[in-house]
């Protein structure tokens, strides 16, 4: 199996950046990439998003710094969606940030649907590391 | 007259000076200690009219004042609540007590008047008055009827009362109005059990100056025990200084309250947009180091190229983080300019020499020369000229900024309004917010971050008025400099 996986994120770098080692690694399907919270909230939780129950847990990598809805507004939102039948029918995000601060991953442990924090760069060791996050939830 | 003798033995043994007066006013009697705190021979006095021992001042009623005691005799001080003296031979009047008795001999009535030399106590009180006129903290001495027998200069001072205007008076005038009332109950239950204490201790205590302000005081009060009966010392202690320094020492540590929120509000927005760049930038430094090994020699290229760029607008933001940082170091100068000729200037700049299908248009109704630190004027004037232009309205035919000044006594006011897109409602109090963007036609959102803390500086504020799609007025008002006023 491969994992779906979409980047939520504002630098083009940055997503260009994990599509980049995500590719090398394999386990990934293609990368979905969103610039915006906003894009990403109309694009799995509005009229078109068709879910299918059979898919995998949707993973997500949610920066959390962007321009607009941040990456915790983001989260909530789509829990708060999630709780009225819309969107995926499993998420899993990953908040995904350069600041390392213990205020973000404070705040990341409150959000349920929020399964962990991710500190930017990306490297083939935290690739390894959200795969096997990732399937320790399945 | 046998019986006057036996008074005679009877006054001259008595150890303080006597003296037996008729009613009409005739000294049959005295003793040697009363001639001599009178100066006069022994006996010289006998015969001669009391009255002789009367001040002058008071020369003139005495009469009708001895008249009347011959007709209610009785035992009790002369004058009483008065300051009583006597004239001696010499013409020295000296301060005395008098007590009265009345004696009947024979059909006769007579008064035996006892004078004490108050000269000592006299003295002596008036030491104590200077002493507590030299007292720093004001005092007020209070009898048990609640009247100000005692007032020293600090608490005349303090106030602002002429001194005959307090003694003799109720103490009630001195305490402010919403406890004025019960004030008398509090002073009689003090007197009733009279111990050492503060007043209205754990309290904001206030006193009502003549001029009806309140004076924030603290107040010990000291039972006293005087020849007139029980009273109370009030010593009373301005806190205006005290409370006002308290005033100011809590308005800094606010201040830097809010300068250190500011900070590590400013840590925090650090730890985002000062380290994402450099994040983004070691790993793609990382992935040409893997690329090279692998050969992709264009990709490297390519890699480098983007590591470039983020550089690149990374340095920038850390020029703008210092510009904000730096602002309030270097002394201000301020120089006249022809605001015209600086706003043109700036125009160009933004827009180029062809540039013409945003209108610009001036009014400008201030004094001219403007004294200005022109530097920090154009950084104003280029952040808000440079947001009306990136923010204009596609939707519209027409895009039209302008500029309006005008000035009152002490300011200067520009405003800059524009016919752009607005600022969204929910961005609205973030505008001046280090690194805060609205869209991303947003710069690195240190833009209004570094006018707002410019303005501040110079003693201006900044405000704006905005509706979405109609647009935005920026109002920036600057303290003018003397100099201008010409």
């Amino acid at each position: 199996m491969k994992i779906p996986v979409v980047i939520v994120d504002d630098q083009e770098v940055d997503r260009y950046l994990v599509k980049r080692y995500l590719d090398k690694s394999g386990d990934f399907d293609a990368l979905i990439e969103m610039n915006s919270g906003e894009m990403f909230l109309e694009e799995f939780y509005g009229d078109r998003f068709q879910a299918n129950s059979k898919d995998f847990p949707l993973l997500v990598l949610m920066d959390i710094n962007m321009l607009g809805l941040s990456g915790f507004d983001t989260a909530e939102e789509a829990q708060r969606l999630t709780a009225e039948g819309k969107g995926p029918s499993r998420l899993i995000v990953l908040m995904f940030s350069s600041a390392n601060n213990e205020r973000e991953k404070n705040k990341a442990k409150e959000i349920d649907m929020v399964k962990g924090y991710i500190s930017k760069p990306l490297d083939t060791e935290r690739v390894a590391y959200i795969r096997d996050l990732y399937q320790s939830f399945l | 007259m046998l019986q006057l003798d036996k008074y005679k033995l009877a006054i001259e043994i008595a150890p303080v000076p006597m003296l037996l007066v008729s009613g009409n006013g005739k000294i049959l009697l005295t003793n040697t200690l009363l001639d001599q705190l009178f100066e006069y021979e022994t006996t010289a006095l006998v015969g001669e009219n009391v009255d002789i021992l009367v001040p002058e001042n008071s020369r003139e009623h005495h009469p009708v004042l001895r008249d009347a005691y011959f007709k209610l005799p009785s035992k009790r001080q002369m004058g009483h609540g008065r300051d009583l003296s006597g004239i001696t031979h010499t013409g020295q009047v000296i301060p005395l007590e008098l007590g009265l008795d009345s004696v009947t001999i024979g059909e006769e009535v007579y008064a035996l008047v006892v004078a004490i030399d108050i000269r000592q106590r006299k003295q002596h009180e008036g030491r104590m008055n200077l002493a507590m006129d030299a007292a720093a903290s004001a005092m007020i001495m209070v009898d048990q009827q609640g009247l100000v027998v005692f007032i020293n200069k600090a608490a005349v001072a303090l106030f602002g009362y002429e001194e005959n205007e307090i003694l003799n008076q109720p103490v009630e005038q001195l305490v402010p109005q919403e406890t004025r009332r019960v004030h008398p109950v509090y002073r009689d239950s003090f007197m009733s059990s009279s111990q050492t204490r503060a007043m209205a201790k754990e309290k904001d205590l206030y006193a009502l100056h003549r001029e009806g302000h309140s004076i924030p005081v603290e107040i010990a009060l000291t039972p006293v025990e005087t020849p007139n009966g029980k009273m109370v010392m009030s010593t009373i202690i301005d806190l205006t200084e005290r409370v006002e320094a308290e005033r100011l020492a809590n308005h800094k540590s606010e201040e830097l309250a809010r300068v250190n929120n500011e900070l590590s509000q400013f840590a925090y927005s650090a730890s985002h947009d000062l380290k994402a760049p450099l994040t983004s930038i070691v790993g793609l430094l990382r992935l040409c180091l893997e690329d090279l090994d692998d050969g992709n020699v264009d990709e490297v290229r390519e890699n480098l190229q983007r590591c470039l760029q983020v550089s690149d607008r990374s340095a920038k933001k850390i020029e703008g983080v210092l510009e904000i940082a730096r602002i309030g170091r270097d002394e201000a100068v301020f120089e006249p300019v022809d605001l015209a000729m600086v706003i043109q200037d700036i125009w160009l700049d933004l827009t180029g020499i062809n540039q013409n299908d945003i209108k610009l248009q001036l009014d400008l109704n201030h004094v001219e020369p403007l004294l200005v630190e022109l530097q920090t004027f154009k950084v104003i004037l280029e952040n808000l000229l440079s947001n009306a232009i990136r923010y204009s309205d596609e939707k519209k035919v027409l895009h039209c900024i302008e500029i309006n000044t005008s000035h009152d006594e002490n300011f200067i006011n520009i405003s800059v309004t524009d016919n752009g897109i607005g600022i969204p409602h929910a961005k609205q109090s973030i505008v001046f917010d280090m690194f805060k963007r609205i869209d991303e036609r947003s710069g690195d959102g240190l833009g209004m971050a570094l006018v707002k803390k410019q303005v501040d500086r110079l003693g201006g504020t900044i405000t704006f008025k905005s509706v979405e799609k109609e647009g935005t007025v920026f109002y920036v008002s600057l303290p003018r400099k003397s100099g201008d006023h010409a």
